[in-house]
């Protein structure tokens, strides 16, 4: 014990170099692994926060029909998590009627809602004002269209068997979850309505009553039913997962209490379906960008040890000849194997604790105590493990089984690799196509989240697609480069003549003599940067398509949409093209159409500006491109581009005869518009996710007698969105509503693109240039101690210090350029791959990857600096004259 | 010295003798003082060619095979490549290890690695070779072919030879005998003294 002491405090004052350089090793693996995973947490906790902030009603339960709303109501409020429970009364109106300007408005059958006293309150995302005022009888906007309402306007309410009864109208709001609002609670998915109800009436519960019929004064109106809509405590878990699992097991647990009465419709719980599913990408996104990293940082730190390896051995050798035992010696080794870990592990932690700090805006990185605790314990314990894999298992190795024999195949004599004359690395490579084909026949689908069941599993097949591509892209790579160096002494002393002049034979003759340690140097190099490059190309296209699906959400980088019924004067186009930082404004028409008996969004747009407004993806359309299409709305006035299931519902060739009716500006009524189906659009900027059209705006100008527009689309080339926002809502007042792209970004429908991917990207791309860096210039430092020898004898013969420095720059060349370009294609292949296999983060999926060139060449700057100073460095490490080295030595 | 001079320096380890040494072949700067060769080239550099050192220990470029080595202060010296092959194969042959010029300078025994770098030196055409303590790694019987070999080349060469040594046997063999003593020449007990 007390040798081992002396042993361990003699590595700390002699070979503090190796130490500390092993050590940046561990460090490395540990910081990654440890920001990274408290950052997962952190994510998987942001998640979680959002989906429930998401859900205006957690659950609306359905009263059945012939129970006791009251009782149920009673049992609802009495469940465990639940905060507030409020009756919500469903009714039908056969339909309802304004008058305004001398012209009458009808609609068909619609849809009556009673809310109690202080609903918007408790419920405050599930009803929007628009105009008027948030309480008394309130016309959702779409309705309050069809019938040219507005506050203070009569409305009619249609009743089956009765009179129908005229209210006032108090406000126009929107309702922006309609969609769960008016689901059918407890019907599969496929029975579903495709659309809310496009009528809409909310009355206060007593007004109901009354018009509905149901509070005893007469017959009560056919097919008034009642929801309890429950607001409930957040769950105790920050994991979407298991807080899914808490609220289905929780509303089950309440049906089961209901024994009949009630379904539930688990408005959160979907919404955590989702955030469970985008849970386990994020996890994917660290298992796919994060491991390979920590990967690296081994490798690194293995290439490390490898280089003062033969000093080791010369030293246990020494300590055996002196007397220890190999049980001795290897608890020496362990001991220094322990040391690094520790010091690997400290320096790891502080160093992760400073990259979140920077990342994030916190050392934890957004994750609670508990779990920053647990992940830096993994880290350490991770960094542990690989110093006593890189550190010990070696020098157990050389103990147990070194042979003069096998010592001397060190230089250029060493038998080919059993996985070269295997073809090892061909065998990946077939195996990376394979699984990457078999999983592309899935559809990538890494996520499974069967019907019914509470718990998902990832499909870590897709994965080795790219793993096996890498590793099997690497090793042939090694078997490349080998091959290289063996035959190609002549091209290689052609090609540093300029740096080592009369050395450059010599040179050549070292650097294919020593291509086993100097391949080493390339594959790791490339490894690092196809890292560097895959993350950072992954990264750049994710933010690219998280752009596009705030644009397609927002409709452009500011969107201006002016409200119902506007009279007076407005800011015109012109007036808001003048605003500062604007570079275009599109007006575009938003109206509403029938195709036979189904309402759908008609949107007009000008084919030849739109593009100049907003980004249009190829994605977002079928049978042609977003230019090709546009150009054929503006070749054909009357083109139509319609939904797919559109498509389907009437069997629509390219170029059918599709008659719409549209309103008509002067008599009011619907006419029939004819126009030819020309392609399919799936989504479109501000359009709903549900079926629409889009049309040539000019087209239906001149058909409809009316150019109102819908919204202004504004560009504002990507830059201060919320100062030109702000300017705009001064210039319009109350008249419209003005969003910008920042605000949809926050809400945009993926909950992974909610995670603070900005922060995750500083942290990986800053490690992935440290991996590079590190690769490259700690490499040219292995086998210092070979290369010091040669550079002294040399020296001692004559050589100029020029022609050593040339030297070690050839070889750095050599590692560089093999590397560089070797993690090029590397790279090129596996972010393509990358981008497929997780196709299901995207949103929408990329039509082609985006390239960060400019970080790319900051990386390759700091990889040719950290080559080049380590050359240098290496060169000149020693002031000292080359006899006193060669003595040493 | 003179030309064809057979000098042995002796004397303790840690006495100064490689040091001398060293600093006769210009490969270490005196403190004080010069060290000058009047019958030599005057450029350090020509100086260097005339001037061989056969060194103690391995001093083989680990990754360059034995012509190559031989080939190395030629190759420094800038003299085209056929004729650096055609006199390293020769210094080679001279000293008996044509047969190794394609082995690495790990797969040679220690004599035979000092015997490349004795043939490295001859290659040159020095006026001068210096030898630090040549056998000093080496068994009785590789010292001996060794010493051998360095007698013949210098005499080959028509050079001067002085070997450091502390092992008397090799001594015997030289002409003079410098004696070393805490970093002083001191009187020999054979053999002229340096002025």
């Amino acid at each position: 014990m007390r040798l081992t002491l002396t042993w361990t405090v003699g590595l700390l004052r002699r070979r503090r170099g190796r130490l500390l350089g092993v050590s940046l090793g561990v460090a490395l693996a540990v910081a990654l692994v440890a920001s990274l995973g408290s950052f997962l947490t952190s994510s998987q906790a942001t998640m979680t926060s959002r989906a429930l902030r998401s859900v205006a009603v957690d659950w609306q339960l359905q009263v059945a029909p012939g129970a006791d709303a009251a009782a149920v109501l009673s049992t609802v409020r009495t469940s465990a998590g639940v905060r507030t429970a409020v009756p919500v009364g469903f009714g039908t109106t056969t339909g309802l009627e304004a008058s305004a300007g001398g012209t009458t408005q009808t609609t068909g059958p619609g849809v009556v809602l009673g809310l109690p006293p202080g609903y918007a309150e408790s419920f405050p995302g599930e009803i929007r004002l628009l105009s008027g005022s948030r309480s008394g009888v309130l016309i959702a906007q779409q309705t309050a269209s069809n019938l040219h309402l507005r506050p203070g306007d009569l409305v009619t309410i249609g009743r089956a068997g009765r009179p129908p009864a005229g209210l006032r109208v108090d406000g126009v709001v929107d309702l922006p979850q309609a969609d769960s609002l008016f689901q059918k609670v407890g019907a599969p998915t496929t029975s579903q309505p495709s659309a809310p109800p496009d009528n809409v009436v909310l009355l206060p519960a007593a007004v109901f009553s009354t018009v509905m019929g149901t509070s005893g004064s007469g017959s009560a109106v056919a097919a008034v039913t009642t929801q309890i809509h429950v607001a409930r405590t957040p769950p105790a878990s920050s994991d979407p997962a298991t807080a899914y699992v808490d609220v289905v097991g929780a509303a089950h647990n309440l049906e089961a209490a209901l024994a009949g009465a009630g379904v539930v419709g688990n408005n959160v719980g979907a919404a955590l379906s989702g955030a469970r599913a985008d849970a386990a990408y994020a996890q994917m996104l660290f298992l796919f960008l994060g491991l390979p990293g920590a990967v690296l940082a081994a490798l690194l730190t293995a290439a490390l040890v490898a280089g003062g390896a033969q000093r080791r051995r010369d030293e246990q050798a020494l300590l055996r000849t002196r007397g220890l035992t190999p049980r001795a010696v290897a608890g020496f080794a362990a001991a220094e194997a322990v040391l690094v870990g520790l010091m690997g592990g400290a320096i790891g932690l502080a160093l992760a604790a400073v990259a979140s700090q920077w990342a994030f805006g916190s050392v934890s990185g957004g994750a609670g105590p508990q779990a920053l605790v647990t992940w830096y314990a993994a880290a350490a314990a991770l960094g542990m493990l690989v110093s006593l894999a890189v550190v010990l298992a070696p020098a157990l190795r050389d103990l147990q089984g070194g042979t003069v024999a096998a010592a001397r195949h060190g230089i250029g004599r060493s038998p080919r690799s059993w996985w070269m004359r295997g073809g090892v690395d061909v065998l990946l490579l077939g195996g990376a196509l394979l699984v990457f084909w078999g999983s592309s026949r899935d559809n990538y689908s890494l996520v499974l989240a069967p019907e019914g069941v509470a718990t998902i599993s990832v499909s870590y097949w897709a994965f080795l697609g790219p793993a096996l591509f890498w590793l099997g892209a690497g090793m042939l790579l090694w078997r490349v480069a080998v091959l290289a160096l063996a035959h190609g002494r002549r091209p290689l002393a052609r090609a540093v003549t300029p740096l080592t002049g009369r050395l450059a034979a010599a040179t050549a003759s070292s650097m294919v003599r020593q291509r086993r340690p100097i391949t080493r140097s390339v594959v790791l190099l490339a490894l690092a940067v196809s890292f560097v490059v895959s993350t950072a190309t992954f990264n750049s296209t994710y933010q690219q398509q998280a752009e596009a699906d705030a644009q397609l959400t927002n409709g452009a980088d500011v969107t201006v949409t002016p409200g119902p019924g506007l009279t007076g004067t407005v800011p015109t186009v012109a007036s808001m093209a003048a605003v500062g930082g604007v570079a275009h404004v599109e007006p575009i028409q938003h109206r509403f159409a029938y195709v036979g008996a189904d309402l759908q969004d008609l949107y007009g747009v000008h084919p030849g500006s739109i593009m100049s407004a907003t980004a249009l993806q190829d994605a977002y359309f079928q049978g042609g491109t977003a230019a090709a299409l546009m150009r054929a709305l503006a070749a054909r006035p009357d083109a139509l581009l319609v939904s797919d299931e559109t498509v389907k519902d009437f069997q629509l060739r390219p170029g059918d005869l599709i008659n719409l009716r549209l309103p008509d500006r002067v008599t009011q009524q619907l006419r029939t518009v004819p126009f030819h189906y020309a392609g399919i659009v799936k989504e479109f900027p501000t359009a709903p996710k549900d079926s629409f059209f889009v049309a040539n705006a000019d087209y239906v100008s001149r058909v409809t007698g009316s150019d109102a527009v819908g919204a202004y689309l504004i560009d504002t080339r990507s830059e201060g969105q919320p100062g030109v926002a702000d300017v705009l809502r001064r210039q319009w007042g109350s008249a419209a509503v003005v969003t910008d792209v920042t605000q949809a970004r926050a809400q945009v429908g993926s909950s992974l693109t909610s995670v603070n991917l900005a922060g995750l990207t500083r942290l990986e791309l800053v490690f992935a240039v440290l991996l590079a860096a590190g690769a490259g210039g700690l490499v040219l430092v292995i086998g210092l101690v070979e290369r010091r020898r040669t550079l002294a004898i040399l020296s001692v013969l004559g050589a100029r210090r020029r022609q050593l420095t040339g030297l070690v720059l050839s070889e750095a060349v050599v590692v560089g350029a093999g590397g560089v370009l070797g993690g090029a294609v590397i790279a090129w292949v596996l972010s393509q791959m990358l981008v497929k296999v997780l196709t299901g983060v995207f949103d929408p999926p990329p039509a082609q990857v985006a390239v960060p060139w400019t970080y790319l060449g900051v990386t390759v700057v700091v990889v040719v600096v950290a080559l080049g100073a380590a050359a240098v460095g290496s060169a000149r490490s020693s002031t000292r004259p080359a006899i006193e080295e060669l003595r040493d030595l | 010295m003179a030309a064809r001079a057979r000098i042995a320096i002796v004397g303790p380890s840690g006495s100064g003798k490689s040091t001398l040494l060293h600093l006769m072949a210009g490969l270490e700067i005196p403190t004080g003082g010069t060290v000058e060769w009047p019958g030599l080239d005057a450029g350090a550099a020509d100086r260097a060619r005339q001037i061989g050192v056969v060194f103690q220990g391995p001093t083989l470029v680990p990754a360059l095979d034995v012509l190559e080595n031989a080939s190395l202060p030629l190759v420094l010296a800038g003299v085209p490549a056929k004729e650096c092959r055609s006199r390293a194969l020769e210094a080679l042959r001279l000293v008996g290890v044509e047969a190794l010029v394609h082995q690495l300078p790990e797969e040679l025994s220690g004599g035979q690695a000092q015997r490349v770098a004795l043939a490295r030196v001859l290659a040159q055409g020095p006026h001068l070779v210096l030898a630090d303590e040549p056998t000093g790694q080496l068994d009785a019987v590789a010292g001996r072919q060794v010493i051998d070999e360095l007698l013949l080349a210098a005499d080959r060469l028509g050079a001067a030879l002085v070997v450091s040594t502390h092992d008397a046997l090799v001594a015997e063999r030289l002409d003079e005998r410098w004696t070393m003593h805490e970093g002083r020449l001191s009187a020999a007990a054979e053999g002229r003294v340096p002025a």
